[in-house]
C-alpha cells in the first residue's frame, strides 16, 4: 500500500526509520507539552528530516521524496494511535461511542480509521490527491512546499485539495467506512 | 462515441468539479446541466461533490488535530505511571473519562497499605473550562457524604501544576453487568436501583447533579454496595452558594454517554434534577429489559439528537426477555416511560418520587405512574365499580375537585413548594388534557350529554384558576390557549361531537385567543403560538358559520388563512405546515361557496382556494407521493372541486374533478385496505360521479357510478352494523341505484333495492326513536314504494301508504 519510490529506490529502505524517528521526535515533543496542545505534525516532519538528512547523508534531491513518506508514516502513526484506540474500548465489553469523543470535533465514523480508508479508496482512483491531502493536512505543509513536493503550481494544489477534501467529506458522511 | 474508461470519467469529474467551484453559486446550474448531457450519473455524482465541498468545513483539519490531542494526551497519561502526586504513587492506569484519567495509587507516606484512585486532570482539549469543573467538583464532592457515594479523599495540584482528585477506590462491577451475570431477579434489581436512587437523592439534596449516570459509573462492590464514581461533570444547582461557572452549561452536554443523556442535555439545554431522574430511568430501563432503550443508527450526533428527543421508547416489556414480559408489563413500564419523559416537567418532579413508586409497585400499591395518572386512578375506580358513566364522571369530578383544593393552598407554602408544583402540575394536565380524553372516551355512550356538559364546566372552572395563575409561563399560556380551544369545539363545533352551544363555544374561543394573541405579539417568532391562534380562528370560522354568522365565519377563516400561509412561506421544507396551509385554504373555500356548508354564496371564490390547495397538495405528493396523509386531502380538495365546479354549471370539469379524486381515494384503499375512511370517501366520490352523469344525460355511466358506490356501502355497513351513518349512507345509495335500474328498465331489481333501503330505515327508526331525520328517511321510503308499486302492485301499494301517512303524522308539521 505504499506508493514505489519510483527512481529512487533508497528511499524506502528508510522507511521503518522515518517511522521511527516520527514518533521518537513525537514523545520527546509530547512530554513537553502544556496541556491542551495538539501534535505538531509539521514541526515532526521537519525535524526528522534534517536529522536523517543528516545522518543519511541525503542529497537535495531527495528531499520531495522523502517528506511524501514522511507524510504517509505521520499518517500510519495517527491510524495506528487510533486503532488501538479503538481496540483498547472493544476490549471493555461492548461499550458504546460517547460523545465525549465527540467532543474532540469526531464521531467514530468521523475519525482517523475511517478518514484512512476513505483514503485508501480515493487511491484507487487518484493516488495523486492522496499524496496532497497526506502532506498538506496530515503533515501540515503549505500549500507552496505541497506544491514544489509534487512539482505542480499552488493553484493545482488548491484545486485538488477542495476535490479531495469533498470527495472525502462525501465518504464520510455516507458512512463508507466500518461504523462502530 | 468511443467506450470511456473508468479514469476518463474520473477525469471530466475533475474538470467538471473544478469548473463549478470557481463558477458562481447561482450559476452552477449550467455546469450540472452539462454534466447531465455526457453522462446522468455523472452529473449526479458531481452534484453530490459540490454540496459535500459546500458543507465540509474543517473536518479534516479537526480529525487530525484530535487524533494528535489525543496522542498527546495517552503519551502524556502513559508517563504518570510511578510518578508521585501530592503524597500518593501511582501505580496503573484504571479508566479514562471525558474529562482525565483515573489511576490506581497508593499512599507514600503512611504505614498502613491504603489504594485510593487518583484522578488526573486531562492535558486536553477543554483545559480552561475543565479546571474551572474541577475546581467545582472538589468543593461539591466534599460535601457529599454518603455511603453509596465514593468519597472525596484529598486534592491539589501536581508539581508540573496538573489539577488532580485523590477518591475512594472502589472495586467492583458497573451495575448492570453485576445484575446480568448473577442473574438477579427483577425485585432485587429494582431494591438495588433504589440504593442508587438513595444516592443521588443524597447529591441532589447537597445541590450536586450528577448530569452523567451510566453502569460505568455505578459500581456494586462484591458484598452488594452500590458506590456511584464520578460526579465528574457535576454542576451544582442554582442557589448554592457558588456561583454557576459561566460556560459549564455550554459545553458539558457533550460530555456525555448518548444512551444516557437527557433530551435537554442533547440540546444543550440548561440541565436540572430532572436530567438525573431521565438518566437513572435509562438506568432501570436497561436492568429491567436488558438493553438500552434506544438505538442509535450513527453516533453522528444529528442522529443522536433526532433519537433521544422524538423517538419514543418501547415498553420496557415489549423488547425484554419473554420470561419477564408479563411482569414488567403494567406498572414498571409505566414507571420506566414516566421518567423517561422527553419534557423534563413530566417526569417524577424527584429522584425520591421515582423510587418511591417502585417502592409502591414493590409493595402492591398503584403506582403513580401512567399515561395520565388521574385516568389511570379513575380507571381502577370504573373497573371496580360497575356504575353508570354519568354517576362516575360525578364521583370522579368530586375527588378531583378535593384535590384541586388542596393545591392552591399547598402552593402558598414555601416548603411545600416541589410538592406543590407537582399538583399543579396535575391540575393543568387534568384541566389541558384528562377531562378531554374522558370527555372523548365517553361521548359516544348513550345517555353520556349530562356527564359531558359537567366534565366541561368542570374543566372551565380549572382553566380559568390556572389562567389567573399562569404569570409568565409561556408553555403554561400555549397549553391554556389549546384548552379553550378544545373547550369550544366541544361546547359547539359542527364538526366532531359536541354539545350543541354554540354561542359558549364562541366565548371560550375568545378566552383563547385573549391568551394566545399576546403570546404572539410579544413574541412574533413564536411559531407555536401563532399556529395555536391560526387554528382558534380557523374553528371559530367552523362555528360562527353555522350558527348564521356567514360574514363573521368568512373572516375569522379568512385570518386563519393569513397565519398558515406566514408559517408555511417560513418553511416552504416543512411538509405539515404546507399540508396546514392547504387545509385551510379549503377551509376558506368552504365558507365562501360550497353549497355543502353555509356560505357566503362565492362559489368562483371557492374554486379559487381549491386549486391553490390541490397545486400545494399536488407539490407534496411530488414530493412524497405515497404520504397518505397528502392523498387523503387530495381526495378532499378533488371532491370539493367538483361540487363548486358542479354548482358554477361546470359539470364536465366537475366530472373530471371527482374521477381524480376517486382514483386518489381508490388507490388508497388498495394500499390501506383496512382504512375504512379511505372506503368511505372512495364510496362517496362514485356517488358523486352517478350524480354528474345522471344530470349529464348519461343514465348508464350514472348507473355504472351508483354501483361502484353501492358495492362500497355495503362492505362498510357490513363490516361495521352498529353504525347508523354506515347504514344510512347505504341506504341512500340504494334508493339511488333502485330509481337508475328503474329508468333502464330493471324494475325487478329496482324494487329489490328499494325494499332493502326500506329495511334499514325501519330498522334505524327503531333503533333511534327520537330522531326526526330517521323517520323523515323512512318516510321517504315509504312514499317511493307506494309509487313505484302503485301500477304493479296495488295492494302494497296502499299498504305502503297508510304506513306513509302513519309516519308523516308524527313528524312535526312544516
Amino acid at each position: 500500500m505504499i506508493d514505489s519510490a519510483r527512481g529512487r529506490p533508497h528511499l524506502d529502505t528508510l522507511m521503518p526509520e522515518i517511522y521511527e524517528e516520527l514518533r521518537r521526535l513525537a514523545r520527546k515533543a509530547m512530554s513537553s507539552e502544556g496541556a491542551g496542545s495538539t501534535l505538531q505534525t509539521t514541526a515532526l516532519v521537519h525535524e526528522a528530516y534534517l536529522r536523517l538528512a543528516n545522518i543519511r547523508n541525503l542529497d537535495v534531491g531527495s528531499r520531495p521524496q522523502f517528506f511524501s513518506l514522511a507524510a504517509r508514516m505521520m499518517r500510519r502513526i495517527l491510524v495506528d494511535h487510533a486503532r488501538a484506540r479503538r481496540s483498547a474500548k472493544r476490549g471493555g465489553g461492548a461499550q458504546r461511542v460517547t460523545l465525549s469523543e465527540e467532543i474532540a470535533g469526531q464521531s467514530s465514523s468521523f475519525d482517523l480509521v475511517a478518514l484512512d480508508q476513505a483514503l485508501d479508496r480515493l487511491a484507487a482512483r487518484d493516488e495523486k490527491l492522496v499524496r496532497i491531502v497526506e502532506l498538506r493536512f496530515i503533515a501540515g505543509l503549505s500549500v507552496e512546499e505541497t506544491a514544489e513536493i509534487v512539482e505542480v503550481s499552488p493553484t493545482t494544489i488548491k484545486r485538488e485539495s477542495a476535490l479531495a477534501r469533498a470527495w472525502l467529506f462525501r465518504e464520510l458522511m455516507d458512512g463508507g467506512a466500518d461504523a462502530v | 462515441m468511443a467506450e470511456r474508461t473508468p479514469s476518463d470519467r474520473w477525469q471530466e469529474l475533475k474538470e467538471l468539479f473544478e469548473e463549478a467551484v470557481e463558477t458562481p453559486a447561482g450559476q452552477r446550474e449550467r455546469v450540472l446541466a452539462r454534466a447531465a448531457r455526457l453522462d446522468g450519473s455523472l452529473a449526479g455524482e458531481l452534484k453530490s461533490l459540490l454540496d459535500a465541498h459546500d458543507r465540509e468545513g474543517r473536518f479534516l483539519e479537526d480529525i487530525v488535530a484530535s487524533e494528535g490531542r489525543d496522542l498527546v494526551a495517552m503519551t502524556r497519561d502513559g508517563a504518570f505511571v510511578g510518578r508521585r502526586v501530592g503524597s500518593y504513587e501511582l501505580v496503573r492506569q484504571i479508566g479514562t473519562g471525558g474529562m482525565g484519567t483515573v489511576f490506581l495509587a497508593r499512599r507514600t507516606d503512611s504505614e498502613y497499605e491504603s489504594q485510593v484512585a487518583v484522578k488526573l486532570i486531562r492535558p486536553g482539549v477543554l483545559s480552561e473550562e475543565a479546571l474551572r469543573r474541577f475546581r467545582a467538583e472538589r468543593q461539591a464532592l466534599a460535601n457529599l457524604n454518603h455511603a453509596g457515594i465514593a468519597k472525596l479523599l484529598d486534592g491539589g495540584t501536581t508539581v508540573d501544576g496538573l489539577p488532580f482528585l485523590v477518591m475512594e477506590y472502589v472495586e467492583g462491577d458497573p451495575i448492570d453487568a453485576w445484575c446480568d451475570s448473577r442473574g438477579l431477579p427483577v425485585e432485587e434489581r429494582l431494591a438495588l436501583f433504589r440504593s442508587v436512587c438513595g444516592a443521588v437523592e443524597h447529591a441532589h439534596r447537597h445541590m450536586v447533579i450528577h448530569r452523567d449516570l451510566k453502569p460505568a459509573n455505578i459500581l456494586v462492590t462484591a458484598s452488594g454496595e452500590v458506590k456511584l464514581l464520578d460526579f465528574g461533570i457535576a454542576k451544582l444547582l442554582p442557589g448554592a452558594e457558588w456561583a454557576e461557572p459561566a460556560g459549564l452549561t455550554q459545553t458539558a452536554q457533550r460530555v456525555m454517554t448518548p444512551d444516557y443523556a437527557s433530551p435537554e442535555q442533547i440540546l444543550g439545554q440548561r440541565v436540572a434534577a430532572s436530567s438525573d431522574v431521565y438518566s437513572l430511568g435509562v438506568l432501570l430501563y436497561r436492568l429491567l429489559a436488558g438493553r438500552p432503550p434506544y438505538h442509535f443508527g450513527s453516533d453522528r450526533a444529528s442522529e443522536i439528537e433526532r433519537v433521544v428527543c422524538e423517538q419514543e421508547p418501547p415498553r420496557p416489556s415489549a423488547v425484554a426477555d419473554p420470561a419477564l414480559r408479563r411482569r414488567l408489563r403494567g406498572d414498571l413500564d409505566d414507571v420506566v416511560l414516566q421518567a423517561l419523559r422527553k419534557e423534563p416537567e413530566r417526569r417524577y418532579g424527584s429522584v425520591e418520587q421515582f423510587s418511591n413508586d417502585i417502592r409502591r409497585h414493590l409493595e402492591g400499591l398503584p403506582v403513580r405512574a401512567r399515561p395520565g395518572t388521574l385516568a389511570y386512578r379513575a380507571g381502577k375506580f370504573l373497573r371496580r365499580h360497575h356504575i353508570g358513566v354519568a354517576a362516575a364522571a360525578v364521583v370522579l369530578l368530586a375527588l378531583l375537585s378535593g384535590l384541586a383544593a388542596t393545591i392552591w393552598q399547598a402552593r402558598i407554602a414555601r416548603a411545600e413548594r416541589a410538592r406543590a408544583e407537582e399538583r399543579f402540575d396535575d391540575v393543568r394536565r387534568l384541566a389541558t388534557s384528562f377531562l378531554f380524553e374522558f370527555h372523548d372516551a365517553v361521548q359516544d355512550l348513550p345517555g353520556s350529554t349530562p356527564a359531558r356538559k359537567l366534565v366541561v364546566q368542570r374543566a372551565l372552572q380549572y382553566l380559568d384558576r390556572l389562567a389567573k395563575e399562569a404569570g409568565d409561563d409561556t408553555s403554561l399560556k400555549r397549553d391554556l390557549a389549546s384548552a379553550y380551544q378544545r373547550i369550544g369545539d366541544v361546547q359547539g363545533n359542527p364538526n366532531n361531537a359536541n354539545l350543541g352551544d354554540s354561542a359558549s363555544a364562541l366565548k371560550s374561543y375568545r378566552k383563547a385567543l385573549s391568551i394566545a394573541e399576546p403570546l404572539v405579539l410579544d413574541n412574533p417568532s413564536d411559531a407555536q403560538a401563532r399556529r395555536t391562534v391560526g387554528v382558534i380562528y380557523e374553528k371559530m370560522g367552523d362555528v360562527l358559520a353555522w350558527s348564521g354568522s356567514i360574514g363573521a365565519g368568512v373572516s375569522a377563516a379568512r385570518r386563519s388563512l393569513g397565519f398558515f400561509e406566514a408559517l408555511a412561506r417560513e418553511a416552504p421544507q416543512d411538509v405539515a405546515k404546507q399540508r396546514s396551509l392547504a387545509i385551510s385554504h379549503i377551509k376558506v373555500g368552504d365558507v365562501s361557496g360550497n353549497p355543502s356548508f353555509p356560505n357566503d354564496g362565492n362559489p368562483s371564490e371557492a374554486l379559487e382556494h381549491y386549486r391553490v390547495s390541490s397545486a400545494i397538495l399536488e407539490d407534496l405528493s411530488k414530493r412524497d407521493p405515497a404520504d397518505p396523509r397528502t392523498r387523503r386531502f387530495l381526495g378532499i380538495v378533488h371532491e370539493r372541486l367538483g361540487t363548486v365546479l358542479n354548482e358554477l354549471g361546470e359539470t364536465s370539469q366537475a366530472l373530471e374533478a371527482y374521477r381524480r379524486s376517486f382514483a386518489i381515494r381508490e388507490a388508497l384503499v388498495a394500499d390501506q385496505p383496512n382504512n375504512t375512511d379511505a372506503r368511505r370517501d372512495a364510496a362517496i366520490a362514485s356517488e358523486k360521479i352517478g350524480d354528474v352523469l345522471k344530470v349529464m344525460g348519461d343514465p348508464k355511466g350514472a348507473l355504472e357510478g351508483y354501483s361502484k358506490a353501492l358495492a362500497g356501502f355495503e362492505s362498510l355497513a357490513a363490516a361495521d352494523p352498529e353504525n347508523a351513518n354506515a347504514s344510512r349512507s347505504l341506504s341512500i345509495i340504494q334508493m339511488k341505484m333502485g330509481e337508475g335500474l328503474a329508468g333502464a328498465g330493471r324494475p325487478d331489481e329496482a324494487l329489490a333495492l328499494y325494499k332493502k333501503a326500506l329495511a334499514i330505515r325501519e330498522k334505524l327508526s327503531a333503533s333511534d326513536p327520537a330522531s326526526l331525520q330517521a323517520r323523515r328517511d323512512l318516510l321517504d321510503s315509504l312514499a317511493g314504494l307506494a309509487r313505484f308499486t302503485a301500477s304493479t302492485h296495488p295492494a302494497e301499494s296502499r299498504d305502503y301508504e297508510a304506513r306513509a301517512r302513519a309516519v308523516e303524522k308524527s313528524l312535526p308539521k312544516g
